[in-house]
Formats: C-alpha cells, sequence, structure tokens
C-alpha cells in the first residue's frame, strides 16, 4: 500500500487509520513537535534565531540567542530520546538556515551510581554519532542520583498515628536516594517518590543554570497516565499544574517553563520514530513496541512478552495496562483525557498562605489531615465486659503493647517541639504506608551543581 | 510433620498482635481498607455508624421534622441505609420521617425477588413503603424495553426513568429528599468515568454529596459517599440483614465495566484508592471558559452545514420543565420522552393477548448462557 502523504513511497506503518512511508511519518512527527515548542510568544523568543529588528540590537539578538537555554531531562527511554533527536534535526535546520541557532540545549542524565557507567557509555556514544555536528550548543550533563542527596541536609518526617498531623526534626543520618527509597515497600509507592526526587533535581538543576524552558519528553499516552495516577493517587489538585505549560513554574521561582513537545504524539508513533530513526541502539532499560509497522518487527517478541501481576504493578502501569486494553474498543480516550486534564484550573485554596507539601514540593491546597478526620473515626467502642478488660490488661503487658505505647509517647513528646511539616494529601496515604509512619527525606534547599562537576560530559565554560 | 486439627469447641487463645487496634480488647476481625487499621465487630460497628453521622451532620443534609425517602432497591446500599437511618435518627434525634420508596422495573427474575426483599425490611424496621412501577408511569416494563430495544441499550433506559421515576414516586409522597445509597466506590468509579469519557459537563460536581436544582422541588443526597462497599456488605453481614445480592440480569454498561475491573485492580495495589480518588474529585475545577463576543441581537448563526436554528438557544436554564411531561429537563423535551417516543415507534402494532413471552428475557438468556453440551 502507498503511503497516504506522498503517494510515491510505499507505507511501511499505519498511524490514526493512515497509512505513512518513513520519511512522512518522520515529518509527521516532527511538525507535531513544533508545533507545541512554538505555542506562545514565549517558546517563538526561546527557540527562533533572533535577528536586530526594533526591540534589539544585533549584538543583543545575539546574547539572546546565546541565553536561550533549554534543559531536557533524558532517560534514555524512547519519548526523551525521541525528543533530543527532533531538537537536534531543529538546531541542524536552524544552522543550515542562519548559519547560527537560536536556543542552546542543556540535556540531564539522571541515573543511580550502578548504572552510572552504562549511562555514561550509551551518552558518550550519543553524542559522538549523533550530536556531534551540534556540539557547540549541546552540552551533556550525568547525574548520580544516590550522590545527590548525599550533600543535603535530611529531615525525619512524623506522621501523627491518626493521621491527623505532621512533623519534621532533623536527623544526622545519611542517605542515599536508594536507602530512601528502601523505607517504602510497596513498589508503586517507591516508583513516586523516585519520580518526586528526580523531577526536583531537575528542576532545581534548571533553577540553578538559567534554563528557560525544561522540555519533558512525555507522549500523550504517557501524559494520560501521569492524569490518571494523580487522580488515583488522590493527588487531583497536581493536574493543573502538572500541565500548565502556559505559566511558568511558580515552586521553583517562575524562572522557566515546563512544555511538552510531544503532548500530540502516542507513545507508539514515538516508538516507531524511534525504529525508523535508528535510535534503538541508545536506549536503556526499555523496549521499543513496533505495533504500528505493517510487518510487525517484533511480533515474537511481543507474544512472548510476559504480563505481570497486578499485584506487583505500579499504579501507573497498571492506567497503562487499562489504557492498551480499551484502546481498540474506545480508541480515543488517550487523548479525552489529556484534554480533559487541560481544561482543569489550579484549585481554591482553604486558607490564604500558600503551603508546600514537604516531599514532593506540590502545592497544598485542603489540609489533609483536616479532610481525613472529617471522614474517619478513631475511637473505639469502649472495652465492656471482663473479658475485654482482661484481653486488655494482657495487650498492655505485652511486648507489642509496651512498645506501641512508648512509641505513642515519644511521638507526643516530640510533637509538642518538633516543627510542623506541611504534606499534601498523597504523601499523607503514602507516609502512612511506612514502618511506624515515619520518613527520611532530603530537604528542599540544597545545590545540585556541586554533584554535577566531575559527570560533566561536555562542559567547555 | 503432622498437626492436629484445632478444637472448634475451645477457641484458639488470642494473642496481643491479633487484637482491635482501636480498643486492644477484643480480637480483630476487620482491616479498614480506608487507612488499612485492623478493628474489631463492636469498633466496627461503632466507627461505621459514627462516620455516617459525622457525614451527615457536616454537610446538613437532613432538617429537623423533614420527610425524607430512601430509596430501597432491596441490595446491600439501600438496606443498610434503611438500617442505619433509622438508628441513628433514633439515636441522635434527627426528627426524621422516614418512608422507603422502590422502583419496580419489571425485570422478571430479578426485581421481583428484590421486592420480596425490601418488603420484609419495611415489616422488619417499622417504616412505610411506596412501590413505584414503570408499567404506571411510562407504560413499559424493562422486560418489554429490552424485547424491543435489545438488551445493549438496557443500562441507558434504566437509567434515565429510574431518575425520573423517583422524583415521582417521592412528589405522590408529597417529600421533598431522596436519600440513595450510593457509596464510595460508586462515587469514585463515576469520577474516573467523566475523566475517561471527558465528560466536563458533570466533572466538577461528580462528588457533589447534595444535588438539587432549583426548578425541582425534590433534593438528592448520598450519605454513604465515604462508605467503602466493602465495609457496607461487612457491616450488613455482620448485621445479619437482610438483603437481596443479586447482580442485575441484564447487561452491564460495557464501559463503564472496563472502569470497574480497573478500580479492582486498583485496590489490590492501594486500598485507600477509592476515597483518594474521591479526594481527587474533590479538587477538579474548570478553567472559566473564554467569553465569546455576542452577536448582534436579532443575528441567526448559520452552522457549518447550512443549518441554523430560528429559535437561538438561550443555552442551560435551571429549573427548565420538558413540553410533553413537564418533568425537569435541560433540553424542550426530557430524555425520558426522547427514549419513550422511540419505543413507541417500534410497538408491535398487534400482540398477541396475555402475551408473557416478554417477561423474565433477561433470566432466560442468562440460562441460556450457562448451558452446555
Amino acid at each position: 500500500m502507498k503511503c497516504k502523504r506522498c503517494t510515491t513511497s510505499e507505507g511501511c506503518l499505519v498511524s490514526r487509520n493512515e497509512t505513512f512511508c518513513g520519511e512522512c511519518f518522520s515529518r509527521f512527527v516532527l511538525l507535531k513537535f513544533r508545533k507545541q515548542m512554538m505555542m506562545d510568544e514565549y517558546c517563538q523568543q526561546v527557540f527562533k534565531v533572533l535577528y536586530a529588528d526594533k526591540h534589539r540590537t544585533a549584538v543583543e539578538a545575539d546574547e539572546q540567542n546565546k541565553r536561550s537555554v533549554v534543559l531536557v531531562p533524558l532517560s534514555l527511554g524512547s519519548s526523551s530520546l525521541a525528543m533530543l533527536d527532533l531538537l537536534n534535526q531543529t538546531l541542524s535546520e536552524q544552522r543550515a538556515a542562519h548559519n547560527r541557532t537560536g536556543f542552546q540545549v542543556k540535556v540531564v542524565l539522571c541515573g543511580f551510581s550502578a548504572d552510572m557507567d552504562e549511562l555514561k557509555r550509551l551518552a558518550e556514544s550519543l553524542q559522538t554519532e549523533r550530536l556531534a555536528m551540534n556540539s557547540d550548543c549541546i552540552k551533556l550533563y550525568l547525574l548520580d542520583l544516590d550522590r545527590s542527596f548525599s550533600t543535603c541536609e535530611i529531615h525525619k518526617l512524623l506522621l501523627a498515628n491518626d493521621n491527623h498531623g505532621s512533623r519534621k526534626i532533623a536527623t544526622r543520618e545519611n542517605a542515599t536516594l536508594s536507602s530512601i527509597l528502601d523505607q517504602f515497600s510497596r513498589r508503586s509507592s517507591r516508583d513516586d517518590m523516585l519520580w518526586f526526587a528526580r523531577q526536583h533535581l531537575i528542576k532545581k538543576f534548571a533553577s540553578q543554570h538559567q534554563v528557560k524552558v525544561i522540555m519533558w519528553g512525555h507522549s500523550v499516552t504517557r501524559l494520560a497516565d501521569e492524569v490518571m495516577s494523580l487522580v488515583i493517587k488522590g493527588r487531583g489538585a497536581q493536574i493543573a499544574a502538572t500541565l500548565d505549560s502556559t505559566g511558568m513554574d511558580v515552586e521553583y521561582g517562575a524562572l522557566f517553563k515546563n512544555l511538552y513537545p510531544l503532548r500530540d504524539v502516542l507513545l507508539s508513533e514515538i516508538d516507531a520514530y524511534c525504529s525508523l530513526s535508528k535510535l534503538q541502539r541508545y536506549i536503556y532499560n526499555y523496549s521499543l513496541q513496533g505495533s504500528l509497522f505493517i510487518k510487525s518487527q517484533d511480533e515474537a517478541a511481543q507474544a512472548n512478552r510476559a504480563v505481570p501481576m497486578a499485584k506487583n504493578m505500579t499504579i501507573n502501569e497498571l492506567t497503562r495496562q487499562y489504557f492498551d486494553a480499551v484502546e481498540k474498543d474506545y480508541s480515543n480516550v488517550i487523548s479525552t483525557i489529556v484534554r480533559t486534564a487541560s481544561k482543569l484550573d489550579y484549585p481554591i485554596s482553604n486558607g490564604t498562605e500558600v503551603i508546600y507539601c514537604s516531599i514532593c514540593n506540590n502545592r497544598v491546597y485542603v489540609d489533609p489531615s483536616k479532610w481525613l478526620k472529617s471522614i474517619t473515626v478513631n475511637n473505639c467502642h469502649p472495652p465492656a465486659s471482663d473479658e475485654d478488660m482482661s484481653m486488655l490488661q494482657m495487650w498492655e503487658s505485652s511486648s507489642k503493647g509496651k512498645e506501641t505505647l512508648a512509641r505513642n509517647q515519644a511521638r507526643s513528646n516530640i510533637w509538642s517541639t518538633a516543627a510542623e511539616a506541611p504534606l499534601c494529601y498523597g504523601c499523607v496515604v503514602t507516609l502512612n504506608e511506612t514502618k511506624d509512619r515515619e520518613l527520611n527525606w532530603p530537604s528542599r534547599e540544597h545545590d545540585v551543581s556541586q554533584v554535577l562537576a566531575e559527570f560533566t560530559l561536555t562542559d567547555e565554560e | 510433620m503432622y498437626i492436629p486439627p484445632s478444637d472448634p469447641r475451645r477457641p484458639a487463645k488470642v494473642t496481643a498482635g491479633q487484637l482491635c487496634e482501636l480498643c486492644h480488647a477484643r480480637k480483630a476481625l476487620v482491616k479498614r481498607p480506608k487507612n488499612l487499621q485492623k478493628v474489631c465487630k463492636l469498633c466496627f460497628f461503632h466507627v461505621f455508624e459514627t462516620e455516617i453521622h459525622n457525614t451527615i451532620m457536616e454537610n446538613k443534609l437532613f432538617q429537623r421534622g423533614e420527610r425524607v425517602a430512601v430509596g430501597a432497591s432491596g441490595g446491600k446500599d439501600s438496606t443498610v441505609l434503611a438500617y442505619i437511618l433509622k438508628l441513628l435518627n433514633e439515636r441522635h434525634d434527627y426528627g426524621l420521617e422516614i418512608v422507603l420508596l422502590s422502583i419496580d422495573e419489571g425485570i422478571v427474575g430479578y426485581r421481583d425477588d428484590s421486592l420480596a426483599t425490601v418488603k420484609r425490611n419495611q415489616e422488619q424496621y417499622g417504616l412505610p413503603l411506596k412501590i413505584v412501577s414503570y408499567k404506571d408511569l411510562y407504560d413499559w416494563t424493562m422486560d418489554e424495553i429490552v424485547a424491543c430495544a435489545g438488551m445493549r441499550n438496557s443500562c441507558t433506559y434504566c437509567g434515565v426513568f429510574r431518575r425520573q421515576a423517583l422524583d415521582r414516586g417521592a412528589a405522590m409522597l408529597d417529600i421533598h429528599h431522596v436519600v440513595t445509597g450510593h457509596n464510595a466506590d460508586d462515587m469514585a468509579e463515576t469520577v474516573l468515568m467523566n475523566i475517561l469519557r471527558g465528560d466536563v459537563a458533570r466533572l466538577e460536581k461528580s462528588t457533589a454529596i447534595l444535588t438539587q436544582s432549583s426548578g425541582s422541588p425534590v433534593k438528592r443526597s448520598k450519605p454513604f459517599k465515604y462508605a467503602y462497599q466493602k465495609e457496607i456488605v461487612l457491616y450488613a453481614h455482620y448485621k445479619k440483614l437482610d438483603y437481596f445480592s443479586t447482580e442485575c440480569s441484564y447487561a452491564p454498561e460495557a464501559f463503564r465495566g472496563t472502569a470497574r475491573e480497573l478500580m479492582k485492580n486498583l485496590e489490590a495495589v492501594r486500598p485507600s484508592c477509592i476515597i483518594d480518588i474521591i479526594h481527587s474529585g474533590e479538587a477538579l475545577r474548570l478553567r472559566p471558559r473564554p467569553k465569546k463576543r455576542a452577536p448582534p441581537p436579532g443575528s441567526v448563526e448559520i452552522r457549518a452545514d447550512g443549518s441554523a436554528s430560528l429559535f437561538r438557544n438561550e443555552g442551560f436554564v435551571d429549573g427548565n420543565r420538558c413540553e410533553r411531561c413537564g418533568y425537569l429537563s435541560s433540553n424542550r423535551i426530557c430524555k425520558a420522552c426522547m427514549l419513550l417516543e422511540g419505543l413507541e415507534k417500534n410497538r408491535a402494532r398487534v400482540q398477541i393477548a396475555d402475551d408473557t413471552s416478554t417477561e423474565g428475557a433477561a433470566r432466560l438468556t442468562r440460562t441460556l448462557e450457562k448451558l452446555h453440551f
């Protein structure tokens, strides 16, 4: 079957009921990317090659081109890799047309210490093989997640026994991110916390490096997962802030914008783009789906792919699995979710004071303790019979009883002196899952540039 | 190694770890999905009843001397609701007059059995009962509707008709408040469904505990908004309440079924997810729409397809009424009248006298499905 766009080449894949040849498909993805990239005046000023005009002189325009720095958080999954490739193409086109570029790219690659060698190898080969032409304006940084929190202050966050209120105390314990995440027994909570830590480091990096735009590689599929997962985790209030591409990120000093240039592209389309652009060899910890190709490239691999047990899956994985299942019968469900979510506004806050969560840094609109208190009763039906009283005595004299009473006493002693640590509803629920309802978590204020220094791959400054 | 079976006459010794986390004096029997607390039967009754009472008080659901109709289907939710409302009304002296209001959709093999349960509940709780049937109101039973329009859309017809029937039943009793047994699971499912379907009009209101339209004399409330279905079932079980536990014999709505399946999987990973979804639902707020420039007065808009409305739609007016039946409707003709019109067009012109072939069509289909050779 011929490609529906150019009508000359043979079609190799079908997407949105349309047959594409490789070239037209890559162009289709590039145009979707460009449309989002140039969505408003601010982004146009960042990405366009500026010349002298009535607002600026030639020197100023040149300076502004150099100061237009965008940040690409790279995970070496298909989406972020495809986005970096598309940005690289844009830079090359600008260079060919204007003999200069309109913006600079900083790429941050986050990983655990154990993965660092492999990430470094992949990043180096990506740089020499794919990004060499624009090496003067694309800089790669490696960020070791384990080391990144080693220099910062750690707080112990405590949740009241009845979930009503939280406090923080300073602790001298040293922590790596791996040890912080080990405090969670559920995979889903661990993944959430890892995402918060990673997101915090990236945004902190952006605010310390005069970045104008953070370009997240999220596909529409990933955004739909994210929206559904936020709703399921009780974080519905955060949807508007998460998807906000129009305003500046006020939680990090209103210095940069968050942009999702691939928000019109499905994950399967991004995977197909990666295959067509031969980016597979740089992908880490992810396997590309070839579902759009007419001659499916990895049918055997797809057939053999083990279906994980629902109990071992994270909330995001479960929602992704749900979309995969309903996509055939209700094809537009993914885009509907993202479209609906983009119509949401920031919730109205109960109080006048602006409060941020001590774990995820998101704004707290409704006091979760008050909300939980209004719907949950924590007092008991008093012991009445002699049997009840003897059981109560047995409990009080048991090691478990003594331990619980001592812990409650210790916590009430701390409560009066410890500083308040506001938490959002989602983090209260997550903290409730941990042993003894406490968590060692890094303080918000810390400098990431120290950790970066020795891992910068191409910093010629 | 052989382990001899325990002697059922001698109860096993309870250890400190097995005791209720609230009273520490009785053996824990229930793990609450809301906060993962292990509680004993008596503490469970106490917290469950007090939480419903708190929900009622916090949201000021009732007024003293008010007459309320409990939408009673005979299922677990409405049975527990009728029981607990009567209990709390006496315990906290709400001063309510409670009436059971049932809808007979006309589904032989399902609703007739569940109505028998409601009639037993009426005697057990000493509450008056009013039954309103689709046949009396619309001259159609659900069995006839399914025989005419097919099983696929059964929930669409049933849902629209039931909503009206409850209001009409309440009006017959001169009651202005209908209380329904919608629980936290239903509420969470609705929030998910509205997002999945992109139903922006319903998104903000999907977690409202009290719904009232300025033009309608009947308000509705959901005191079980924060009560888990699991806890309602456990409450009914431990209180030995008499309820009917069969699912409706017609096909459930297919898309809702997928959302229900997702929620089941989510609960295994995060037991509190139901209440978490409700918390999210309460925070969902739509961005105000940019105002369109008003067209000059007297102008007629020609749409892209060449059509035009001669009488310009003024948009949604709260309290608007259906031209045919007078029921509350956002359009000129209400949804129920539209559906009835469609049904009447397809009604058989000639019928066999005393035909009972459509009765229990759902039951028959289910029986046939189970047959195997």
